[in-house]
């Protein structure tokens, strides 16, 4: 009975039935921060969910790699660039963001890949609870440097799109947001090409189906998981870097909770699956816009752990499978 | 194995006896550990460097604040060292606790119930918040167990603030009554008697802990600490065993809270940060996984060095005009410095700063010189 | 309940049989309506090449893992993925509708058309689980498994209902002592519960010790005398596969499954492990299932042997039909050329 369709129209079904769904119920105006804030979760989503698939790792620090990237790229804007309000030149501000997200892309990458190798590789064969009380600590080590560097108080993103918005089917959409939704669909694209197409895509993929077998057929593990953490980390840091955009200003501990919702979208959309995190962080999203819809703005994040309970108890594979519920 | 089997006896055929019937007795001898303890430490802050920073009455009290953390370092020890599964928020059932009390005997619930029972009844809702919070989730893999307690622990503080009709919110609830023992009453000026209610408590918790260490049980805990799999198919029932571990150790955090708000006679939800379980994580691994006594320590000296210490370390560095060093605020840095040694443990020296001496006892009782057992019994079947 | 005594217990005198076992991933068969047998007191080999399914059958019958279809008795009782609670059955028609309906109607407040639209999608449900059970019983099955309505197996009850293992990568208690690895084992033969521990009870201090002399004497069997204080990932290879032995037996099982017991293993040792079964099942009347890829174990000690390739018996009997059966030949060998 079961029809052979393409491998991504499932994920591709799923996902259209949600944003309609999502559409529906928030209408045209919330839809489009719902799209925006499923944007910035899908991304990071993505971290949790590739290191989880290549090193069944939960990176407890990779919220705190967002949060450092939003610190980042503040930090690139306002001391290499001295940005502090609205740039109107189009080619300016276009040119301003492609660099300051490269720049955020690859230190951030670095960042991760550093973490990577000093404090979960050598734990790469140790007992299960010991990369992960090293993840905390990492967690730890980030947020309070961070707080060293920028204070215990929230910190100005300057904010450099203009707040002009177009009228979209009677609402009001800042242009800011369309840019964060096409940035996030462009990385996501080029990430799906670049684990399905390139030759480092598919030693991670072989990496996360087994990684003697790949290690055998000549596969260097230890570059492959490195890239992983760099390409999960550029990703985060991508995310920190709209995520300052969107909201106007950062804090020390914005990881830590952005992270649980995050992780939550990973695991909705099947850890491990990347298509399924992209899906998952919009899904979350919706459920915190509804929240606020509905007038429960403080419960949004009892609801979203709710959720991660929920899917945890009657779905540990997540919407898209990956078989990773294990018994015994 | 405790204070008093350091070893200062002049003849050594005493002291072998008084170390073997330590073995046989350790109930007792952790009762008389912990009573050296209790009468030790108020006589050595009396001793020049220590009884400089600060009199000995607010020494006591700190010792009955650290008595709190070394109670939340024990129960998360049979969690984490014990069972092996990483329990990211527990200071949410520290925080059940410390509400149950406040709910129980403040103005502000117009109730007042005497502190003793409540001490059982915070254990209870703690460990049964535990078990509903177990029960689905410990089915899954330990890392799914670590990110959920995470978000619990953010999650219980969260509602306490939230639902401010019931818990005046971000207020907090202050003017909780303090026990009274047979018409006598605990006051904040004197603080031996919260000083010696916290070394009864821990020393009750540590005999219990100990013998479920050594019980079928603990064993149990321990297969599924190093091998999940093989632990079920030794017949092991993993998941009740594992929620019995984590009830247990909410129990223990509730216990704690209850204590805890009694003695600062406020409650509020700020105090249950994902700093304090982070802080009770630092101790258990610093101490060393699994090992009661260790873990104890490993919580004192923590506790003392984050509460005394780094103050002490400010001053002195101000006093003597020490360059750089005087303008560092270590305090500030506590958390950055708990993080490094979380790692540089886990990457150095997994087992503790105090490793567990158990070793060496097993290899002892399994030298064949218990006379006491039974003969063999048909134990084969045949 | 635990019909573990060990030897000469009643019942009937196939101690485990297995008819039909089905097991598939996805879309792939890895076993294929495979039956077996064990007789009481036998030694029973599963060979075939790698991939032929014996791991994924194994791990059926120790619990691991629910078979898709098919049914396995042990000592006259079925033991894995049992109908229970049958009651419950209904319930999982009508939760996913009553949950979507409560959803619905919350919407329902926000937004009259989504409400409407959502109460469909109830109604939807509830068709979708009547083709399901239809077109997809297998997929209807693992419903009711997660609903409750059929008992999952599990690696535990398998020990309580008398089956004991090893596993292929040694899998001890490495930072546990010899001794303890055992005491371990006898979990189920001990009956301190908590209470008992944190009063420690009489009765809990004489069953402790009592398990420290009993766990020697397993021990010994295995010829680990002296060696229980040593932690288990101490000792040398080939002692720590006796101790997974040793572990096995200590839940005073009637059946022993064995995989792979004396992989990695030097000749020298592999005779020891191989004189170490025989005298097991000669001493004790104990049974046992082996997976083994050396044809000198197999052929050596079974009874019986049953042979699968790509998730089928292809062959079953004495060493000795097994041995000059051509599909097993064809299977090891490949096709003879033309």
């Amino acid at each position: 009975m079961t029809v052979n369709l393409p491998r991504f129209a499932r994920p591709l079904g799923i996902g259209a039935v949600a944003l309609i769904v999502e559409y529906l119920l928030l209408g045209t105006q919330q839809f489009a921060n719902a799209l925006t804030l499923g944007a910035i979760y899908a991304l990071i989503a993505l971290g949790y969910t590739m290191v989880y698939g290549i090193v069944e790792l939960i990176n407890f620090a990779h919220g705190d790699v967002f949060m450092v990237g939003s610190f980042l790229a503040m930090w690139i804007m306002t001391t290499i660039f001295g940005l502090t309000g609205p740039v109107t030149n189009l080619v300016n501000l276009v040119g301003l963001l492609a660099i300051v997200m490269l720049a955020t892309m690859v230190g951030m990458g670095l960042i991760g890949a550093f973490i990577e190798r000093v404090a979960y590789r050598p734990l790469r064969h140790a007992p299960r609870l010991a990369p992960l009380i090293t993840a905390i600590g990492v967690s730890f080590i980030l947020q309070n440097i961070i707080a060293t560097a920028f204070g215990p108080s929230p910190v100005n993103f300057p904010q450099i799109v203009p707040a002009d918005k177009f009228a979209l089917m009677g609402a009001r959409i800042a242009y800011l947001n369309l840019f964060i939704v096409i940035m996030a669909v462009v990385l996501m694209i080029a990430l799906q090409v670049f684990i399905g197409r390139t030759r480092l895509g598919r030693a991670m993929r072989s990496t996360a189906q087994d990684r003697e077998a790949a290690e055998l057929m000549g596969v260097d593990i230890n570059q492959t998981i490195a890239i992983t953490f760099f390409i999960a980390a550029a990703l985060a840091g991508a995310g920190g870097m709209v995520q300052g955009l969107y909201a106007g200003s950062i804090k020390f501990d914005l990881g830590f909770f952005v992270g649980l919702k995050a992780f939550t979208a990973a695991v909705l959309g099947g850890i491990g699956n990347t298509t399924g995190a992209a899906i998952g962080g919009f899904v979350i999203a919706f459920v915190e816009v509804y929240a606020t819809v509905i007038g429960y703005t403080q419960w949004s994040e009892v609801a979203v752990f709710t959720v991660l309970i929920l899917v945890l108890v009657f779905r540990p594979s997540g919407l898209l499978g990956q078989q990773l519920g294990e018994r015994a | 194995m405790t204070a008093v089997s350091k070893p200062q006896a002049q003849s050594p055929s005493p002291w072998a006896r008084l170390r073997s019937s330590a073995r046989n007795h350790r109930s007792i001898t952790i009762l008389a550990g912990w009573l050296i303890i209790a009468v030790g430490l108020p006589l050595i802050v009396l001793i020049p460097p220590l009884s400089t920073f600060q009199p000995q009455s607010l020494w006591i009290d700190g010792f009955s604040n650290a008595g709190v953390f070394i109670l939340l370092a024990m129960g998360l020890n049979v969690v984490v060292g014990l069972a092996g599964l990483l329990d990211l928020g527990y200071a949410a059932f520290f925080a059940i606790g410390s509400y149950v009390y406040a709910f129980g005997a403040s103005p502000f619930t117009a109730t007042q119930i005497p502190f003793w029972p409540m001490l059982l009844v915070g254990a209870l809702i703690a460990a049964t918040l535990g078990l509903l919070l177990g029960a689905p989730t410990l089915r899954l893999r330990g890392d799914y167990l670590a990110i959920v307690t995470l978000g619990f622990g953010e999650i219980v503080p969260a509602v306490f603030l939230n639902a401010s009709s019931f818990t005046k919110g971000t207020n907090g609830i202050g003017g909780i009554y303090k026990p009274t023992l047979f018409g006598f009453n605990f006051t904040l000026e004197n603080p031996v008697p919260y000083y010696i209610t916290m070394v009864a408590i821990l020393a009750v918790t540590m005999v219990l802990l100990y013998r479920l260490q050594g019980s079928r049980l603990g064993r149990a805990w321990m297969a599924i600490r190093e091998d999940e799999l093989a632990a079920a198919s030794s017949g092991i029932n993993t998941i009740t065993t594992k929620l019995l571990a984590f009830a247990l150790g909410a129990s223990t955090a509730g216990l704690a809270g209850v204590f805890a708000t009694s003695k600062l006679t406020f409650v509020g939800p700020g105090q249950f940060g994902f700093q304090v379980s982070f802080t009770v994580l630092a101790m258990v691994v610093l101490g060393g996984m699994g090992n009661i006594w260790g873990v104890a320590t490993g919580a004192f000296v923590i506790y003392t060095i984050q509460a005394v210490l780094l103050k002490e370390l400010n001053q002195f560095f101000q006093a003597i005009h020490a360059p750089i060093l005087q303008n560092i605020d270590f305090v500030q840095y506590q958390y950055l410095l708990y993080g490094i040694a979380l790692v540089a443990m886990m990457l150095l020296r997994p087992e503790g700063l105090f490793p567990s001496s158990r070793r060496r006892e097993e290899l002892h009782v399994d030298s064949e010189d218990i006379s006491d057992i039974p003969p063999p019994t048909e134990a084969l079947g045949q | 309940m635990s019909a573990s005594t060990m030897g000469q217990a009643p019942g009937p005198d196939m101690l485990l049989e297995a008819r039909k076992v089905t097991k598939t991933f996805g879309g792939l068969v890895a076993v294929n309506k495979v039956d077996l047998e064990i007789p009481r007191g036998s030694i029973i080999s599963l060979i075939g090449p790698n991939g032929a399914g014996k791991t994924t059958f194994f791990n059926v019958i120790a619990g691991i893992l629910d078979p898709t279809s098919g049914v396995v008795e042990f000592d006259g009782q079925q033991v894995v993925a049992r109908p229970v609670r049958a009651w419950l059955e209904p319930v999982t028609w009508v939760l996913p509708a009553i949950a979507i309906g409560l959803l619905g109607f919350l919407v329902y407040q926000a937004s009259a058309v989504a409400g409407a639209l959502v109460i469909l999608v109830a109604i939807i449900s509830l068709i979708v689980m009547l083709l399901a059970a239809i077109v997809r019983p297998v997929w209807y099955r693992s419903l009711l498994l997660r609903f409750g309505v059929f008992k999952s197996a599990r690696p535990n009850e398998m020990v309580r209902a008398g089956i004991g293992r090893t596993f292929q990568n040694i899998r001890l208690f490495a930072n546990m002592t010899a001794l303890e690895n055992v005491q371990v084992g006898m979990h189920l033969k001990m009956k301190a519960n908590a209470a008992d521990a944190l009063f420690s009870t009489p009765r809990a201090q004489a069953e402790e010790k009592a398990s420290i002399v009993t766990a020697r004497q397993f021990l010994d069997l295995v010829g680990l005398k002296g060696r229980g204080g040593q932690l288990a990932k101490n000792l040398p290879y080939g002692d720590q596969r006796r101790l997974e032995v040793a572990r096995a037996l200590a839940s005073e099982p009637s059946l022993v499954l064995l995989d792979e017991p004396t992989a990695g293993m030097n000749p020298n040792e592999t005779r020891q492990m191989t004189e170490l079964i025989s005298r097991l099942r000669h001493d004790l009347g104990l049974s046992f299932l082996l997976i083994e890829h050396d044809m000198k174990v197999v052929m050596g000690i079974s009874d019986r042997i049953t042979v699968l390739d790509h998730g089928e018996r292809i062959a079953e009997g004495t060493p000795e039909e097994v041995r000059t059966n051509p599909r097993v030949i064809e299977a090891y060998l490949g096709k003879p050329p033309e």
